[in-house]
């Protein structure tokens, strides 16, 4: 009786899916957050007969075989790539990009982490990073004395100093993108981190080719849709609660068959 | 000889296959592309020589036949990912299976690998029209959007065309796990021909009212099946008892 086995396969395919929706819902507000998705693949199938074998009649042939399949297993869980709505802050250092490409920040450990979450702060050496200190790269530093600060939508990143009207040129800031963007790594902390999958990183300045534009004093908001996440919550607890009535079933037949006599 | 408990044998050895495919059904209930299977028996007749009467003289059991797979279409589930496509209408997608052959798909997941090809979310390439591979360039990957027919373009124009690939018969498509099938004889649907919808995939057919049903039905029949070996074994008993008596 495989049925058992079976249905705990689609029990816990049933569970990944509510850990992952739980994670989109609880990320409903955390800024560029991309939704996941979790998509699930059959299981191997058992052959009990091969298609085309011999059945019992005479020169009949069995078109289509015996299969029973093994169950269910999470074939992968994905990111949608969407672009998240703008939200308006009106902070100066808050950059949103829209269209594709991430920001680059020098983590501790000296690798690049990417990110799209564009909430910047200035450090005590003035120079912009992230909400958790990663300075971003290409540096940019603020000089003493500035009182305006202004970040074009290709990314040109200008001060006014005090005393001077000119504005300066003081930093680029330069996007990364890749090839495979559902590849990259998720390290937590709106950071994600290069792997095989994702392929190398390509920089350049924002709006350029395959490239998005900036947007100073906005957020890009999470693409989570509270609406969509809760119907896919009920649906996914109504599939673990019918899941759980074959392992009832299966374990009543079962019952019957102990109880012969 | 009394064959009355082996025919009921068959019966209930019928019955649990068919929970086992009830369950898978019910275990792929949320994967995408998933066609729901339906067990397939018939009667293996055996004919005594003799019997009082001419209806005595068959006896049927039951005999697994095979699995066949609903080919209902599944409903639309947009995803968000402009990539995603739902076949409308019979066929599948052609991808290139580890050791070089090829699969079929109704998982319209797609992605594009790091190779910089199209492929499905288990990293298989998919295999475009007249079996070429579908090459994303870099500064195309942000803005890719499939047409109803399967053209794929980008920025710098079209790049390729999703292929649909029909069989002339279901029933020799069979399931290999993975999302994917094997058949061979398949014919690629012309550009005319294809109906893609795009921005989401296709569900599973799987319905939970009729896989409960079935499974009720399945465990009452067993249930009965089992009463009525109990009931034979009585009435062996019983038979045993009093011609015991008469001698």
């Amino acid at each position: 009786m495989r049925s058992l086995s079976i249905a705990a396969t689609g029990m816990l395919a049933q569970q990944t899916n509510v850990d992952v929706i739980s994670n989109n819902i609880a990320n409903m507000n955390t800024a560029a957050f991309k939704r996941q998705r979790a998509e699930f693949q059959d299981l191997l199938y058992q052959e009990v007969s091969r298609p085309g074998s011999a059945s019992g009649g005479a020169d009949a042939k069995i078109p289509s075989g015996i299969q029973i399949g093994a169950g269910v297993k999470t074939g992968g869980v994905y990111r949608i790539l969407e672009q998240g709505a703008l939200t308006q802050t009106s902070n100066p250092q808050d950059v949103a990009i829209q269209g594709k490409g991430y920001f680059q920040v020098t983590l501790p450990s000296g690798e690049t982490g990417y990110t799209r979450d564009g909430s910047f702060q200035i450090s005590d050496q003035g120079e912009l990073v992230t909400q958790d200190g990663y300075a971003v790269q290409p540096g940019i530093t603020l000089p003493q004395g500035a009182v305006n600060f202004n970040i074009s939508k290709t990314g040109e990143v200008q001060v006014t100093l005090s005393g001077n009207p000119t504005p300066q040129t003081i930093g680029q800031i330069q996007l990364a993108s890749f090839i495979n963007e559902s590849g990259l790594e998720a390290k937590g902390g709106n950071l994600f981190l290069e792997t095989n999958a994702s392929g190398k990183p390509t920089a350049a300045n924002p709006g350029e080719p395959g490239f998005g534009t900036l947007s100073q004093g906005f957020i890009e908001a999470s693409n989570v849709n509270p609406v969509s996440e809760i119907t896919a919550l009920i649906s996914a607890q109504r599939a673990y609660e019918m899941n759980s009535r074959v392992v009832k079933t299966a374990d009543e037949m079962l019952s019957t068959t102990a109880q012969m006599r | 000889m009394d064959v009355s408990s082996y025919v009921l044998l068959s019966h209930e050895q019928a019955l649990r296959r068919r929970l086992d495919v009830a369950a898978n059904n019910m275990a792929n209930i949320s994967t995408v592309g998933f066609k729901r299977e339906q067990p397939v028996f018939h009667d293996y007749v055996e004919h005594a020589d003799q019997a009082v009467t001419e209806d005595a003289k068959t006896t049927a059991f039951v005999l697994d036949y095979g699995a066949t797979h609903d080919t209902t279409a599944g409903a639309f589930q947009p995803t968000g990912n402009p990539l995603d496509v739902m076949i409308d209408g019979p066929g599948y997608l052609a991808v290139e299976a580890p050791g070089g052959a090829t699969a079929y798909t109704r998982a319209g997941l797609i992605h594009v690998l790091p190779s910089g090809d199209l492929g499905t979310i288990s990293g298989q390439r998919l295999l475009g029209e007249g079996g070429k591979p579908i090459n994303i360039p870099l500064e195309d990957a942000g803005n890719l959007s499939v047409a109803a027919d399967g053209t794929v373009s980008g920025k710098t124009g079209q790049l390729g065309r999703i292929a649909i690939t029909v069989f002339p018969s279901e029933a020799g498509v069979t399931p290999r796990g993975d999302g994917l099938m094997a058949a061979s004889g398949g014919r690629e649907l012309s550009a005319t021909e294809t109906k893609l919808r795009s921005g989401g995939v296709e569900g599973s057919n799987v319905q939970p009212i009729s896989e409960t049903a079935d499974m009720v039905e399945i465990l009452r029949a067993y249930q009965s099946s089992q009463q009525m070996t109990q009931s034979m074994t009585d009435m062996r008993r019983k038979a045993i008892d009093q011609l015991g008596k008469v001698g």
